[in-house]
Order: C-alpha cells, then sequence, then structure tokens
C-alpha cells in the first residue's frame, strides 16, 4: 500500500509573515498613490492653474485702497504751524442697505443735524446708487449727534478724511488761502504751492478675511513717505499779528472801507508781514464775502500818488540833470500844463530837490520830470519794476500798468511824477522802495523760504545772497534816504510817523481813485498811505513797512490816516528785534533813568543841564562810560538796574526775587565797561 | 524566514514616520497659518490703535496752536493786567 500523503497535509499553511508584507505593501502602495494623487493635484493647481487660482483669491480675499496721503504743512518763520492737518470725519449712505420706507423718515432726522434739506437728503437715500455722500467735513458736535443713527441705520456711515486748519484762524488768512474738500488749493499760498504741498496717491494692498477684517497690515507702506512737503514762510507771526491789529486801528479810527500792511526785509525781499483789513478766516470760508479772499497787497492795484515821487527825484538824478541841491521854483501852488492846472497843498516858492520831496510838491516834480524828459524817466521806472510783475511767489500777481513813454502827453508825463496815471500793486512799490533802502540794488519779494520734503530734507531755500541788478546808483539811494528822512521832519508831510528814539524815513500818499462811472478823478475817495522804514543797527537789514487805507472818511491824508499806524508798528518792529535807540534819543522811556531826580549818573554838568530841562546831547550809547560811578540801586526795580549797566557790557548776576536790597559794586565806585555786577533781590525791600 | 520580520517592521516603522511626519507637517503648517491670521489681526489693530493716536495727537497739536496763536496771548495777557512794552524798557543783558 501506497503511502499517499494527504493533499491538505501537503499545502504549507499561509506564511502570515508574507501575508504581512503583501497588506503592507498594498498598504504602501495605496499611500504612495494617494500621495501621488496629492502631489498631481497640487501640481495641477498649484503650477498648471496658478494664474487662475491666484487671481480668484486675490479677488476674494485681498482689496486695493487709493489712498491720499497727507497735504504737506505751512509754517509759520518760527516753525509754528499756520496750516495743518487733521482727520475729520464725513458722513455717507449705501442707500441699497437702506429701506426705501426709512429713506424719508431718515433724512428728516438728518436734515437739522448737518444742515441739508431733508428732500435733497431724501432723493440720495432713494437712488439707486451703492455709495453717496450726504455730508463732508463734520464737525465733532456733528458726529456725536449723529453716531446714534449710525448705530441705527446699517446703510450710514462715517468716512474719515482729511482736513485743513488753520489754527490762528484769520492770522494771515488771504495769504495762506485754502483748499477745497479734496485738498486741493484753491486761493493764496495753497493755490501756488499746491504741485508740493499735496500729497501722494498710492494704492494699498490689504488682505482680508471671510468678514472683511484685515489680516495681514504688514504691507501697510509708510505713509508719511507720501505726504506733501512742507513749506516755510517768511512770514513772522508775531510781527503779522501786530501789523493785523495795528492796520484795523487805522482803518477804523479812520472809518476807511479796508486796509493793508506789508513789512518787508529790504536786503532779500522777505515778506515778513502781510496783513489785510477786513479779515478773512479760512477755517470758514464759505460764510465769508469771496471779495475778502483776495490779498490785495498781491492782486489789487492801486495808484500809488506821492509816495512814487522819490522816483521822479532818483530819475533826476540818475539822469545827471539835477543835483539834491538844486531849487525848483513851486510857483506859490499853482502850475500851469497846457490847459490843465496843477496844485499844491500848500504855497511854496523855491524849494531844494529834496525839500520837494518834504512839502510833497506836485508843482516841483513836474517841473523836475518836464526837464529830465520822459524816455529817461521811463527807463528809471522800469529799473525799479514798474509796468511789470515783481516775481512774487503768489498767484493773480498783475503786472503794473505804465504805458510807453511815447505815447505820454505832457500833462502825463507831470500826473506820472506825482503818482498819477501809473497802477501797481503794494507788493510791486514796497518792492521798489526796497531797492531804495537797500543801497540800489532789486529784490525779488517772496513768501517761501525753504521747502522741506517728508524726510526732512530741505529740497528748496531761497537763496541768502544773489546778484541783484541795479536799480539805481548807491549815492542817488543814499541822498533818496537823507530826502526821505526829512519828511518826517517838523513841516513836512508825516511828522506823525516819527518813532522815539529812531530815524525814520519815508513818504505819504494821498491819492485819488478813479471814478469810473463819471470817467474823472473821484474828489471824495482816496488811497491814504505811507510808507518807509526805520533806520536798524549796523549789520541789520532794513524792514520797509507800508501801510495804505482804502477810503477813509475822517481824513484823507496819508500822514493822518496811516503814518501813525506806520509809527506803532515800527515802535514794536524796534523793540522785537532789539533796535537799540538813535544817538540824541531823550526822550525814550529808558531814558527816564536819566531823568530821574534821584540822579542814577554821577553828579555833573551834564545831569545838571538835564534836570534844568535841557536834552541831553546823547542817549546812553554815546555816553563815555568810563566816567561814571555806581548809583545806589537799593529799592529799585531789576529793571531799571538792567538799563543802567547792559552798557558797560559786563556779566550780570541775580539773585533772588523782588527789588534790589545788596548790590556789587557798591555805590559810588567807578563804572568801566566789562565790569561785572551781582544784585541781591528781595521781596520785603 | 526570521530575517524578513525585522526588515517588513522597519519598513512598517518608516511608513508611519512618513504618514506621521506628513500629519504633522499639516498640523504645523495650519497652526503656522492660524498663528500668522492672529498675529495679523493684531498687527491691524494696533495699526488702527496708532492711527487713532496720531489722529489724536494732531487735533491736540492743532488746538494747543490755536490757544498759541499771537492774538489769543495777547487778549490773555491783557486781562492778567500785562503791557505791552515800550521801546527802551526792553534790556538785552549782555
Amino acid at each position: 500500500m501506497k503511502f499517499r500523503k494527504k493533499r491538505t497535509s501537503r499545502r504549507r499553511p499561509p506564511d502570515p509573515e508574507k501575508r504581512q508584507r503583501l497588506r503592507m505593501n498594498f498598504l504602501a502602495g495605496l499611500v504612495v498613490t494617494c500621495l501621488l494623487a496629492i502631489v498631481a493635484r497640487a501640481y495641477y493647481l498649484q503650477i498648471v492653474k496658478h494664474d487662475y487660482y491666484l487671481a480668484r483669491q486675490q479677488r476674494q480675499s485681498s482689496s486695493t485702497l487709493l489712498v491720499r496721503c497727507d497735504r504737506g504743512e505751512i509754517l509759520a518763520a518760527d516753525g509754528r504751524g499756520l496750516a495743518i492737518n487733521i482727520k475729520g470725519r464725513s458722513l455717507f449712505a449705501e442707500p441699497r442697505r437702506i429701506p426705501k420706507k426709512e429713506a424719508r423718515r431718515l433724512a428728516a432726522r438728518l436734515a437739522p443735524v448737518i444742515k441739508v434739506r431733508s428732500r435733497v437728503l431724501a432723493r440720495r437715500l432713494q437712488s439707486r446708487r451703492g455709495f453717496v455722500w450726504l455730508k463732508r467735513g463734520l464737525t465733532p458736535g456733528q458726529v456725536r449727534a449723529l453716531e446714534p443713527l449710525c448705530d441705527k441705520y446699517r446703510g450710514l456711515s462715517f468716512l474719515k478724511e482729511n482736513r485743513r486748519v488753520y489754527p490762528n484762524r484769520e492770522l494771515a488768512g488771504q495769504v495762506l488761502g485754502f483748499v477745497n474738500i479734496d485738498s486741493r488749493g484753491q486761493e493764496g499760498l495753497e493755490l501756488y504751492y499746491n504741485k508740493y504741498l499735496e500729497g501722494r496717491q498710492i494704492y494699498i494692498s490689504l488682505e482680508h478675511d471671510a468678514r472683511s477684517r484685515v489680516v495681514d497690515a504688514s504691507s501697510y507702506p509708510e505713509m508719511k513717505h507720501y505726504r506733501g512737503k512742507t513749506l516755510y514762510l517768511t512770514i513772522d507771526r508775531n510781527l503779522q499779528a501786530w501789523t493785523e491789529r495795528e492796520l484795523e486801528k487805522a482803518v477804523l479810527e479812520s472809518r476807511g472801507k479796508q486796509g493793508v500792511a506789508v513789512i518787508m526785509d529790504a536786503e532779500n525781499g522777505a515778506i515778513l508781514a502781510m496783513a489785510q483789513y477786513p479779515r478773512f478766516n479760512p477755517n470758514s470760508k464759505h460764510k465769508t464775502n469771496p471779495a475778502l479772499w483776495r490779498n490785495r497787497a498781491v492782486t489789487d492795484l492801486m495808484e500809488p500818488g506821492s509816495t512814487f515821487k522819490v522816483f521822479t527825484l532818483v530819475a533826476a538824478l540818475e539822469s545827471g540833470v539835477f543835483k539834491i541841491s538844486d531849487r525848483i521854483d513851486c510857483e506859490n501852488g499853482r502850475y500851469r500844463v497846457g490847459r490843465r492846472t496843477i496844485h499844491d497843498t500848500h504855497g511854496h516858492g523855491l524849494l531844494r530837490l529834496d525839500e520837494v520831496l518834504k512839502y510833497s510838491s506836485n508843482i516841483g516834480v513836474s517841473k523836475v520830470v518836464t526837464r529830465v524828459g520822459p524816455e529817461r524817466f521811463y527807463k528809471v521806472l522800469r529799473a525799479f519794476g514798474f509796468g511789470a510783475k515783481s516775481g512774487i511767489d503768489f498767484p493773480h500777481e498783475p503786472a503794473g500798468h505804465l504805458r510807453l513813454w511815447k505815447r505820454w502827453r505832457a500833462i502825463d508825463l507831470c500826473n506820472l511824477a506825482f503818482g498819477q496815471g501809473v497802477s501797481l500793486t503794494p507788493v510791486q512799490l514796497v518792492t521798489a522802495y526796497a531797492a531804495l533802502a537797500n543801497g540800489g540794488y532789486r529784490v525779488t519779494p517772496h513768501l517761501v523760504s525753504r521747502i522741506v520734503n517728508s524726510d526732512g530734507w530741505t529740497v528748496y531755500e531761497y537763496p541768502k545772497r544773489r546778484t541783484a541788478p541795479r536799480a539805481c546808483s548807491a549815492e542817488v539811494a543814499k541822498a533818496m534816504d537823507r530826502a526821505l528822512g526829512m519828511v518826517v521832519e517838523d513841516g513836512g508831510t508825516a511828522p506823525r510817523a516819527r518813532v522815539a528814539g529812531y530815524r525814520v524815513a519815508g513818504k505819504t500818499g494821498t491819492s485819488q481813485k478813479f471814478d469810473f462811472v463819471n470817467k474823472c478823478y473821484s474828489h471824495s475817495n482816496y488811497w491814504a498811505s505811507f510808507i518807509g522804514y526805520v533806520d536798524p543797527p549796523a549789520g541789520v537789514s532794513r524792514k520797509i513797512v507800508y501801510v495804505m487805507v482804502d477810503e477813509p472818511r475822517k481824513s484823507i491824508y496819508g500822514g493822518v490816516v496811516a503814518a501813525p499806524a506806520f509809527r506803532r508798528i515800527n515802535q514794536r518792529l524796534a523793540c522785537y528785534y532789539n533796535y537799540p535807540p538813535a544817538a540824541g534819543a531823550t526822550h525814550l522811556a529808558m531814558n527816564r533813568l536819566e531823568e530821574d531826580k534821584s540822579g542814577l549818573s554821577g553828579p555833573g554838568p551834564k545831569a545838571r543841564k538835564e534836570k534844568a530841562g535841557v536834552p541831553a546831547e546823547a542817549g546812553c550809547g554815546t555816553e563815555n562810560p568810563g566816567t561814571r560811578v555806581m548809583p545806589d540801586l537799593t529799592g529799585r526795580s531789576i529793571r531799571e538796574a538792567l538799563a543802567l549797566v547792559s552798557r558797560y557790557r559786563g556779566r550780570v548776576k541775580i539773585s533772588g526775587q523782588g527789588r534790589i536790597a545788596a548790590q556789587r559794586p557798591e555805590p559810588g565806585a567807578e563804572l568801566k565797561p566789562g565790569l561785572n555786577f551781582f544784585f541781591q533781590l528781595k521781596r520785603d525791600i | 524566514m526570521s530575517g524578513l520580520r525585522p526588515q517588513s517592521s522597519r519598513l512598517g516603522l518608516l511608513n508611519a514616520l512618513l504618514l506621521l511626519l506628513l500629519v504633522g507637517s499639516l498640523f504645523f503648517c495650519s497652526w503656522i497659518n492660524n498663528k500668522a491670521m492672529i498675529r495679523g489681526y493684531e498687527l491691524s489693530r494696533l495699526r488702527i490703535e496708532e492711527k487713532n493716536l496720531l489722529e489724536e495727537q494732531d487735533k491736540l497739536q492743532a488746538e494747543l496752536a490755536t490757544l498759541l496763536r499771537p492774538q489769543n496771548l495777547a487778549r490773555l495777557a491783557h486781562e492778567l493786567g500785562l503791557k505791552e512794552p515800550q521801546p527802551g524798557q526792553k534790556v538785552v543783558l549782555p
């Protein structure tokens, strides 16, 4: 019997390891297949369809905003803001999100708050547009009143916008101008320098989630790099404020219509103050008459009147036809030219050329100009910039009106000699006077001294020294300076322009306005003006001050109406710039110390003379300090003591508060330059 | 046969590790993404806060400038009984 192995016994039992390996291989294959599928899908999505999905993702989760960066600031000479930016809020609506039934009711509630008619608002709210402005530039009060409504209505909301603010309000309002609701310059310096001031428009890309929350803010650019440039003006805020106040006083006292005042540095043409009355607040431009927006000092033409006579005399001297000592017969106040008669306010006989200016003789300058001749006179006037723009950095400056000399008749020539038949702006006149004051060089008036970009780099600076063409010779300018100084002397037309303690040179102007209805010069409407300067200490530039009152009613003369304002402005100016009083000034407050009965100065013939009422021959600046002795200052104020010791140019040490209790040097000690002083102050002295 | 065991277990371990790495990477990626989102929200909140503070600063500076305008100072000085100095009253120390 053959032993047959059972078939079953020959089968090997299934190998668990092999099965496990198979399962593992299968699983691994599955995972690899899955991974390959994922990789393939990822390749398809990331590489093949990259652009499509990227665009789709950007549409859904990112947005691009167009942002206009902040407008540059306008700063005064001292760096204080004249025009700055703050964020204001504006009210907008999304009409599609406001139920139609609610629109009328909402409009009725909004109207009294934002001061827009209810009907207009209802029409906007019922429109089919996605976005409508309801009111831009809301006040803080309006924002507070509207907040509950914005919380209640989903389609009503605020949007923050840049708002231009002029913190000094009316100060230099016409000079600064203003911007529109979109922060674009509309008037004044805001308009002229708009391209520098305007912030750049940039696109910002934002990533946001499904709830419109910004996810990635890291892509925000530094906005300050794109903001507009900053302007530094030549305007001095303090001078501007005083000038405006004094001008207002002058206009109100003379019952004038309006007025203009300008202060200019004669050396470089920098405008230090440019005032106008009535004033204008750029913050509330829409509440004021648009006629007030205009800066009359630059944009309005006027006839200069007698202030022009000085240029006639310049022509006389420059041409060599006259010397300053030559005498002119002023015909006792009446002089016939052709069929016309020229009058003087007061009759005069023979007058020197400088006296013609002092007494402001129309006849005198008419005779002078007739001998000089029209061509030479015209050339001198053109050299001073008349009949052309001054070049000031301000919009809408007209060229002055000066006809070509060939078209002048004899009477026209005479009229021109005393400032009729020629028109110019106040700035053009001040610029011409600046040339006389600085020794004959023409200057370009300017309001902006430098422009600084957002990174702090100066991109423009007005050159401190520039080669300027000559308008007249230095000798002629000096002669005119002396002649202008005579105008404020006794008997001149403007003794009221004298500033105690300082030498003043200037000229009055009383010019008739042209009556365009009757086509002749008016006998009731005048421009009363005064232009001049105070002599500063050596090395300091002269400051030309011009004051003009339009249609004064109380008096018409520049010497009465404008000269007092000129004096007051210059008093402050001298104090502000620390001008030491001129030699011979005995009537200063400063010299009260010398006039004091207690006699701060040592005993001597000079002090005795002063006590007897004889004017001191010189002020503190000219006296020889070596002859003085230290007075007893016990019980006096430190101000009085400082006034005394300042001339010795020594060191001063002060201790305590109140009045002087002790002093060093002791009373009676000899005072010498360079001495050191010590004052002990106490309250109960 | 006994030689295959460690090989297959090593393969299994490798697969498990790969899977773990994959899952771990996924978790890590989502965690990173989540953190980035949170930081992004925080950053944007801080940006808004910074912007608001700068706006507030601008407003305060405008208010300060309004209070310091020369006309206002002159009015306040007048109310306090101060007078403008006359020429000569002002003394410059040497």
